[in-house]
């Protein structure tokens, strides 16, 4: 521990401040404090300097004597104590001089390194404090010039202060000895002390006042109890956790969260099984008033439970418990299921299922319907890829199975027939005549289907009917409005499909609307109070849209020869468009009015208009214009049961009659165009109808059962389709034919007869190129009348 | 509320529609409420065909949450029964859609 600096060892072994060698070994300094003034010295008799030294000597341990190693040395505080040391390693003995300073090279070269890194980096800083904890630092001159020879540019001259503080010592280990120098200051006390102790030690064995007792503890009697618990109750719940369970019990069910304001519903589990359990052992307790019902009556359910005092308890008094229990399970399913069979879901799903249900048996027919190829064609087979001359020889195979299959259609070598596809017939409708019909301009599937009579007739005083037919279910309406007389005519408003207009037998005029849930048959709005409502039956209701300010309205006409504009603004009210009047020869007529049948529109012209009197006369009348007609145009010898513009060419309509014709016009013509009448017609024509799809096209029906589709391109004198009623049908008599319409989405025609049945007609290869626009249709249509070109 | 006749004026017109076997109307829990099948039958398809439409109605949901089955038709070789489920009920009906279809 001799600091490398004082070289001045002395050789006499001596130890400073008191400390003598004793035998008990040499004392040391209990305190371990760096003192430098004290710092012990142990020197032989020679005055040999033996001062152990310490066995490490890190090269850079340049401590003073005393100062402790561990602490290690802070460099660069401002104590300023200059160390100027060699570096030598210390010998063991401190007898050998100075050591080469090789080995301190190479140990220091690290730190040196980064010495002189960081003192590269601060080249400023003169003073040159380095805080380093590191326990490397330079102290000697010697070491310091060889190490500032390292330095690349650094002076010899600059000096390096370095600081050496102590830290705080830390005890360790303390562990004092037993032993102790004689010359210690409580030397005399410990020493009369130790031998006091002594003296008793050796007293031991024979003092009086040493006693020896033993006592036993009580042990106690032991004794063994034991406690079995009652184990738990268990029981097993499992659920399976779905995504959608999951998702009910957060957001409260399908469709309750507009009820419940989008709180989650609380759902007490199992609660709605302890309502049942309780209300069912409660219907089985003994003081039960409700009435108990036998099991074996299912009955009308309505009357299942009632309130009867003493019924319960009598009933229940000779029964064991069991029964009771089931009793009252009784009561409760059979509630439950009047509840389910009144439910309206129960209506909904067995219309559902009644539609899947025709579904199963009308497809080929629905998809006929649709156009959608079915059967043989709807197969890719290898037909379709095979060379131009096997398509040729399969394509007449085909024709033949057709031909077979359609069986009273006539079938025509461009493919274009007609055959039967559905028939809409119920209970109700039997017997009843078809006499109008509608396809509704929201939902093209809809077709109502008015009936009454075109007479007066038994059947009037049960009113009259409207139907609501869907392909979706042949057999059963949709819907159906009973009226109180027969119907004679109806037609759906195009600006608000939900609105039925009705005319009737007798006079009224009624308008219905479809979205209405309950009461449907109730009309809402009736011309039943109004004085001068039509007081004959009336045969043509038409919506006009009048435009935006004016709205649509409805224009009438009736036997009685008026013609009448209703108006829904404000309730029903109505308006006298024109009193037809008899034109010609007055004398011997009974009124000077006359009897006006079909009423029509012309395109997209709401202030003219067409009418058809009975005389069969037509005439042209202005809707702001009501004591003259603007045109008349005469050719039927009898009543013109219908007229009909084209949806193509405002200048052209077709009239119907019962002269068994349909005469084609031109409004600028007095005269009409063309005559059509089959040759073998003897019956009157009872309905015209454009077809909406091609502007040259027309059908229609007669009284003998035929339905006829004439094409004007292709010939005037026949039709080009037709259907006739089969001899097995006519046996019975002749079914006249009474109402046609075209349907808007679908090739389809549909006739009423008179005995209620519909038919619906699917019309193959009358389709026009999808290329074919309405102007075209117009051009065609122009071309044909003109009376030139024809002879 | 709508009125039972005119639920039993649409279940009769439904068992008297070409194919139809038998019309069945039962619980979730598999009593039958209504049915024009021989007991035993009705039993069976009650039993069974509640157990398919949960599992069905449990696979529509499963695949959308906010979705539900409306409609459930299983086509064999011989029958097409079809099952419209509810709340409370199933309305099952059993069709023999060969025998019924028309050119």
């Amino acid at each position: 521990m001799a600091p490398a600096s004082t070289q001045n060892r002395s050789t006499k072994l001596s130890v400073n401040a008191g400390a003598t060698p004793t035998a008990k070994g040499l004392s040391t300094n209990k305190s371990l404090k760096s003192d430098k003034t004290s710092l012990p010295v142990i020197l032989d008799a020679d005055n040999v300097d033996r001062t152990p030294q310490p066995l490490y000597v890190s090269s850079y341990s340049l401590l003073p004597r005393g100062t402790d190693a561990v602490g290690g040395l802070k460099v660069g505080t401002d104590d300023g104590i200059k160390f100027p040391t060699d570096t030598t390693p210390l010998p063991l003995c401190s007898t050998s001089p100075a050591p080469p300073p090789a080995p301190l090279a190479v140990p220091k070269a690290p730190v040196v390194a980064s010495t002189s890194a960081e003192e590269e980096n601060d080249e400023e800083d003169k003073h040159k404090h380095k805080h380093r904890s590191h326990p490397s630092h330079i102290s000697s001159k010697a070491a310091r010039s060889a190490a500032v020879s390292e330095f690349s540019g650094k002076s010899e001259d600059e000096d390096y202060v370095i600081t050496l503080t102590e830290s705080p010592t830390e005890f360790l280990v303390s562990i004092s000895g037993t032993q102790m120098s004689n010359d210690a200051p409580n030397y005399y006390a410990i020493k009369t002390r130790n031998e006091a102790y002594q003296k008793v030690l050796d007293g031991r064995d024979h003092a009086d006042n040493l006693q020896e007792r033993h006592a036993q503890t009580v042990n106690y009697a032991q004794k063994t109890k034991s406690v079995q618990a009652i184990p738990c109750t268990t029981s097993s719940v499992g659920c399976q956790s779905t995504d959608w369970d999951i998702h009910d019990a957060y957001v409260g069910g399908e469709g309750e969260d507009e009820e419940i304001g989008k709180k989650p519903k609380e759902v007490e589990v199992g609660g709605v099984e302890k309502l049942v359990r309780t209300f069912t052992s409660a219907l089985g307790a003994k003081d039960c008033l409700l009435d108990i019902q036998e099991a074996s009556s299912t009955g009308t359910a309505a009357a299942a439970v009632s309130k009867s005092v003493g019924t319960g308890t009598d009933e229940f008094d000779d029964e064991p418990a069991k029964e009771e229990e089931t009793n009252s399970e009784t009561i409760m399913s059979k509630k439950k299921n009047l509840n389910i069979m009144t439910s309206t879901e129960l209506l909904k799903s067995l219309n559902l299922m009644e539609r899947a249900v025709q579904q199963n048996l009308y497809h080929d027919s629905h998809l006929r319907y649709r156009n959608y190829p079915s059967g043989e064609e709807a197969l890719i087979t290898p037909a379709d890829f095979k060379t131009s001359e096997e398509k040729d020889a399969t394509a007449e195979d085909d024709e033949e199975v057709l031909d077979e299959e359609l069986a009273n259609a006539a079938k025509r070598k461009d493919g274009a027939s007609m055959s039967k596809l559905f028939t809409f017939e119920c209970e109700l409708s039997k017997g009843r005549t078809a006499t109008t019909m509608s396809w509704n301009r929201g939902n093209k599937d809809i077709l109502a289907v008015g009936y009454g009579s075109f007479h007066l007739s038994d059947m009037e005083k049960d009113g009259g009917l409207v139907m609501f037919w869907s392909i979706r279910n042949p057999a059963h309406p949709e819907k159906i409005i009973r009226t109180v007389s027969g119907v004679t005519a109806i037609d759906f408003s195009t600006a608000h499909p939900n609105m039925l207009a009705v005319g009737m037998y007798n006079g009224t005029v009624a308008i219905y609307d479809m979205r209405k849930e309950k009461d449907f048959s109730v009309p809402v709005l009736e011309s039943g109070g109004m004085s001068s409502k039509h007081m004959e039956p009336v045969w043509e209701v038409k919506w006009v849209d009048k435009g935006v300010e004016r709205g649509e309205s409805l224009v009438t006409i009736a036997t009685d020869g008026r013609v009448l504009e209703w108006n829904m603004k404000k309730g029903l009210s109505l308006t006298e468009l024109m009193v037809l009047k008899r034109i010609g020869n007055s004398d011997g007529v009974i009124s000077r009015q006359a009897s006006g049948l079909c009423l029509d529109f012309p395109l997209n012209d709401t202030s003219v208009y067409f009418t058809g009197t009975e005389d069969g006369h037509i005439h042209r009348c202005s809707c702001s214009y009501n004591e003259q007609y603007l045109d008349t145009f005469s050719g039927h010898s009898g009543p013109v049961y219908k007229l009909r513009c084209s949806p193509f060419l405002p200048e052209a309509f077709l009239s119907c009659s019962a002269d068994w014709t349909v005469k084609l016009w031109n409004c600028e013509d007095t005269e009409y165009i063309y005559d059509f009448h089959s040759t073998d017609l003897n019956e009157v024509v009872n309905d015209i109808v454009w077809s909406p799809s091609s502007g040259t096209v027309f059908a229609s029906v007669t009284g003998d059962g035929r339905v006829e589709v004439w094409d004007l391109e292709y010939s005037v004198i026949d039709p080009k389709l037709y259907y006739r009623p089969t001899k097995a049908e006519t046996v019975l008599g002749v079914t006249p034919l009474t109402t046609a319409r075209f349907s808007d989405n679908a090739p389809v025609l549909a006739t009423g007869d008179a005995k209620g049945k519909v038919e619906i007609f699917r019309l193959e290869g009358m389709e026009v190129g999808e290329s074919v626009d309405a102007a075209e249709q117009r051009r065609r249509l122009m071309s044909l009348m003109e009376p030139d070109e024809h002879v | 509320m709508s009125s039972i006749t005119e639920v039993e004026e649409t279940l009769a017109r439904i068992q008297s529609h070409k194919g139809v076997k038998g019309v069945l109307i039962c619980t979730k829990s598999g009593s039958a409420v209504r049915s024009s099948l021989p007991p035993a039958e009705t039993e069976t398809y009650a039993a069974l065909i509640t157990q398919l439409a949960l599992k069905a109605a449990s696979v529509a949901r499963t695949l959308d949450p906010t979705d539900d089955l409306t409609f459930l038709r299983i086509r064999s070789r011989k029958h097409e029964v079809m099952v419209a489920p509810d709340k409370e009920y199933l309305l099952v009906v059993v069709q023999n859609p060969d025998e019924g279809e028309e050119v």
